[in-house]
């Protein structure tokens, strides 16, 4: 073993609780990283993965009753088409499962799963083959908790539109579509059936897709004089660009009547719906990573020029012994770059174990197998990265310290210090009304401005850590209370029996006992200039209290009046107190918008909604009457005792369902977690900073903390005193650390609106603190730091004294 | 009279080495005089002395110091014996280089629950007394090695104590420096100050002190009154 070797492995023992800490620092932050990445990476694969093994459809189109079924078949043969399955009928539909009717779903005719292109993966069972078979979407399959031999009674779908009132947050939960010939007055009713369940499966190209299930059956449930979406699914050469699918999208329906085509999706929507979960949480890991580095680096700068200070007298010895510049360095370095290659190599395995649930959850909804997914690049660029920054970070203070002459360094090294006062803010420190330990403490901890600096800069990121981890856990509980809306409107009623009277309903519910307050809704679908079909929902009364949060403006009072999400606003450039024209079969209104809401509608519809009065919303569709209600029971009164009496009060007319208000979606909860755990570990690297800085600071001042105790400082004024040397620091990161922490959950909520749902968030979604938590988490910093300090602290307070002052 | 220093048996092993640094050592030590440890190096000396003072603890035996059982107590209590019972003079001073000479001087009578107006008092006389007055807001950095030990020796005594143990108080200065400071403990004796010194120098605990004691390995090898006494 050569001299550095040995030299090296020799300091490493020696400061071998220095390096665990260092080691966890790296772990941590490399961990973070890579969970980050792991996340962006393997989130995005499996939707390229599925898509090239089923051969998914670049094109999914649902055409309406104009088109000739020899029309379609022709559209196979369109230029640029080189694969095409269909048609096979689509109709809306609704499932009654354990938790309630779940409107708004698509059936899907298809005949088998193994076609030319987009082959359906089955997940267990096997496909249809009779009228009375249903094979569910896996999604589906779990919301109603239902699995293969189960009977499941579907519904002919009572009112398309009622999505529009009940999206639920992200657009996740149930599957939707513009359901066939919506806005086009009443739908024909159809019959109920009851299938059995043969099969789960998943559909890479048509996710919205709840069940599979024969065309007679659709037949049924659609009623005998509706007319069947019928839909196509095609490849297509080019399809890499949004421009290329526009060119074939085009080729196709050339040959078709104009308004053939009732919905139209490509693959480039369903893999940008399926890269939202990533879009969401990598900006976040990403964010944490980053905090996390330079939580490490500045440790890291601290630790090496602590290690110096600390080991002049050792470098001196070491150049009067022959180690060249070089080697000095080496070794140095080596100090350092082994623990931090250690904790790197660590942190990228956790990473990948830690991201493998979120991994597998995505892979699993394409259908696919959720086996462990490496990336050898984000492995590689995590190592780089870490190592590179604690290299650089470590590197300057090393070549400094090679440099040093043999005479220099032991004099340094020996030589009491030169420094006269250590500055005017050790001077006020030594001032303070507080104990002598706790003053003698204080002036040490701003005695060394740059090291205070680098403590400050660790100690900010925790602060701005715990800061953003505890405001976005509460932001983020508020928006899911936001968009439920389960205080306002805690009971949601959908018409049942499409033969029922809607206005004997309405009365029954406002008669019901317990009824607080309540509001029937319908929806159709207007055409408004700039924007194309927009869904429209009219409130048959006062709506004011439903719970929509105002992001600007007003709700609306009355007709000609409404209100709608941010999308509105921004995909048709107009403002609050502008005027848009809707339009629906021939029939128009004029409505002016009043206020801008907290809602974010509906993926399918470009999160576009607008919600206003009944009466517009008959003048659009005359036969419209309320479809579904919200309902605000009185105080008191139990929710889901509520919505039972109400179904037995209408005779099943309707069904009734109360909210969950404690009940979260699991990604969401995920969600919240994964921002936990990353708080939970820049918390747990800005502790690691402290410590090991603390760690060098009382090995500096070992000589010091000796004469202190030989006059009579006790073990517990020696802790007092090193917790100290970092408090001031600590509150200084705590001023600065919390502003921080809510500038980034300000953005990353704001940025999370928009790439979710294109929307603004209402200022009430950030006011979560309490002015007694804003302090608290401005003292997190002290708690940091304090935390950081015990150890070493508690380390300098049993430390001998005698050896200490006796060698010189 | 019953001795202010009492040692019986006392013996100190360290873990990293065979023979002990003390070895079962019987000592009694007067109130009100100058007493020399003397001794080649490894003899024990500094050990000696800081089992008196209450820095480290005996293996065995026990060490009674103004009738306080510096053995048995507590890292705590052994704190609090420190800071009113004994007071140090170091070798190399080990002055606070980040405290003035007042605040070096103040900060031990501070901790002693000193209040700060008494303290800054008590340290301006003292300071006076040992010609220090104009030093009292320099740095040790700024101080002559003679300066320095002086400010020792008033941080040293600033609290009172029974006992005022000097370890080696000569050996980082040179002959002026050096008698200067002995000069200043042997008056601080004829004050009632019982001094414990450790030298190598036969000469000045010839001359300054009232007996001297030689260890040698850990063991008492001589105890005899000094030729000031005779």
């Amino acid at each position: 073993m050569g001299a550095v070797a040995a030299k090296s492995l020799a300091d490493l023992r020696r400061r071998r609780l220095q390096s665990v800490v260092l080691a966890i620092v790296l772990f941590l932050g490399a961990g973070g990283a890579t969970l980050a990445l792991s996340i962006l990476v393997e989130t995005n694969e499996p939707f390229d993965h599925a898509f090239a093994a089923a051969d998914g459809a670049h094109l999914i189109v649902d055409y309406g009753a104009s088109a000739t079924d020899a029309q379609l078949a022709a559209t196979a043969r369109a230029s640029g088409v080189t694969a095409s399955a269909g048609p096979w009928p689509v109709a809306g539909f609704a499932l009654r499962g354990k938790g309630g009717i779940f409107g708004g779903q698509l059936a899907s005719g298809r005949p088998t799963p193994s076609d030319t292109i987009d082959r359906v993966t089955m997940l267990a069972g096997r496909w249809w083959a009779a009228p009375g078979e249903i094979v569910l979407d896996q999604d589906t399959a779990t919301l109603l908790d239902v699995g293969l031999g189960d009977s499941v009674p579907l519904l002919p779908d009572p009112a398309p539109d009622k999505r529009f009132g009940h999206t639920p947050p992200g657009g996740g939960g149930t599957a939707v579509l513009p359901a066939p010939g919506a806005g086009a007055g009443p739908v024909t009713p159809g019959t109920s059936v009851t299938a059995t369940v043969v099969g789960i499966a998943a559909s890479v190209s048509t996710p919205d897709v709840a069940g599979w299930l024969s065309p007679s059956d659709i037949m049924t449930l659609a009623g005998p004089d509706a007319s069947l979406d019928r839909q196509m699914l095609y490849r297509v050469d080019p399809a890499a660009t949004a421009a290329d699918l526009t060119a074939a999208m085009a080729h196709i329906t050339a040959g078709l009547p104009a308004d053939a085509v009732d919905s139209s999706t490509t693959y480039l929507q369903t893999k940008a719906d399926a890269d939202s979960t990533a879009q969401l949480y990598v900006p976040i890991l990403l964010a944490f990573s980053i905090f996390a580095l330079l939580a490490a680096a500045f440790t890291i700068a601290n630790v090496v020029g602590g290690i110096v200070l600390t080991s002049y007298r050792d470098i001196g010895v070491m150049k009067a012994v022959g180690f060249t510049p070089g080697q000095v360095t080496a070794i140095l370095l080596t100090q350092i770059l082994v623990p931090v290659a250690i904790g790197t190599a660590l942190g990228v395995v956790a990473g990948i174990v830690a991201s493998q649930p979120l991994v597998a959850r995505t892979a699993q909804s394409f259908g696919l197998p959720g086996a462990v997914a490496v990336s050898p690049t984000v492995i590689v660029a995590v190592m780089l990265v870490s190592i590179g920054v604690c290299l650089l970070a470590a590197i300057g203070p090393a070549i400094d310290a090679g440099r040093l002459s043999a005479i220099g360094a032991i004099s340094r090294g020996t030589a009491p210090s030169r420094r006269s006062d250590g500055g005017r803010l050790r001077r006020l420190g030594l001032r303070l009304p507080i104990s002598v330990p706790a003053r003698l403490g204080v002036a040490a901890g701003v005695a060394h401005p740059v090291r205070a600096a680098m403590t400050l800069g660790a100690l900010v990121v925790g602060v701005a850590a715990v800061t953003f981890a505890v405001g976005m856990n509460l932001s983020l509980l508020r928006v899911e209370d936001q968009l439920d809306r389960t205080a306002a409107s805690p009971v949601r009623v959908e018409l049942n029996d499409p033969s029922a009277d809607q206005r004997t309903i309405a009365a029954t519910i406002a008669a019901a006992p317990g009824t607080g307050r309540s509001v029937g809704l319908a929806g159709t679908t207007a055409d408004v200039r700039g924007l194309g079909p927009v869904p429209f929902v009219g409130y048959d009364g006062d709506a004011s209290w439903i719970g929509y949060d105002l992001i600007a403006g007003r709700w609306f009072a009355g007709q000609g009046e409404v209100v709608a999400p941010t999308a509105v606003f921004t995909q048709t450039g107009l403002h609050l107190g502008d005027s848009l024209e809707l339009s629906s079969g021939g029939r128009t209104v004029t409505v002016t918008l009043v206020g801008e809401i907290f809602d974010t509608a509906d993926r399918e519809t470009d999160h576009l909604v607008l919600r206003g009065a009944f009466a517009d919303l008959t003048i659009l569709d005359p036969g419209a009457g309320p479809t579904s209600w919200e309902v605000q029971p009185t105080s008191g009164t139990n929710p889901l005792t509520y919505a039972d009496a109400l179904e037995q009060a209408t005779d099943r007319a309707v069904s009734a369902h109360a909210l969950d208000a404690e009940g979260i979606d699991e990604g969401f909860v995920l969600f919240l977690s994964v921002i936990t755990f990353m708080g939970i570990v820049l918390v747990a690297i800005s502790l690691g900073g402290v410590f090991d800085t603390v760690l060098l600071e009382t090995k500096q001042r070992t000589r010091e903390m000796a004469v202190l105790k030989a006059l009579g400082m006790s073990p517990r004024q020696v802790i007092v005193m090193v917790v100290a040397s970092v408090l001031p620091v600590a509150l200084v990161a705590g001023l600065i650390g919390v502003p921080l922490g809510l500038v980034f959950q300000h953005a990353t909520i704001g940025y999370m609106g928009q790439v979710d749902a294109g929307t603004r968030i209402p200022e009430r979604t950030f006011d979560v603190f309490a002015p007694a938590v804003v302090v608290g988490l401005a003292l997190s910093g002290l708690a940091i730091a304090a935390a950081g300090a015990y150890l070493p602290a508690l380390r300098a307070a049993r430390a001998r004294i005698a050896p200490v002052l006796q060698a010189e | 009279m019953a001795p202010l220093i009492s040692l019986r048996g006392v013996t100190k092993r360290y873990d990293d080495s065979t023979h002990p640094a003390l070895a079962a050592v019987d000592l009694d030590i007067e109130a009100g005089r100058i007493t020399a440890i003397m001794g080649p190096s490894g003899g024990g000396k500094s050990t000696l002395l800081n089992m008196i003072g209450g820095l480290d603890r005996p293996t065995q035996g026990e060490v009674e110091v103004a009738g306080i059982r510096v053995d048995r107590l507590s890292e705590a209590g052994a704190a609090r014996f420190r800071r009113t019972n004994v007071g140090f003079v170091f070798q190399f001073f080990h002055l606070l280089d980040d405290l003035s000479v007042a605040d070096n001087v103040a900060v031990a009578a501070l901790l002693a629950g000193t209040s700060a107006a008494e303290a800054r008092d008590h340290v301006a006389a003292l300071l006076a007394q040992l010609g220090l007055s104009d030093k009292a807001r320099h740095f040790p950095s700024t101080l002559s090695g003679g300066e320095r030990q002086r400010v020792a020796i008033a941080r040293a005594i600033v609290n009172g104590p029974a006992v005022l143990l000097a370890d080696e108080p000569t050996g980082a200065l040179d002959r002026r420096n050096g008698e200067d400071a002995l000069a200043l403990l042997e008056d601080l004796n004829r004050r009632g100050q019982t001094i414990v010194l450790v030298t190598h120098d036969e000469q000045l605990a010839q001359a300054r002190a009232h007996r001297i004691v030689h260890l040698v390995d850990g063991a008492i090898g001589g105890d005899r009154p000094a030729r000031m006494v005779a």
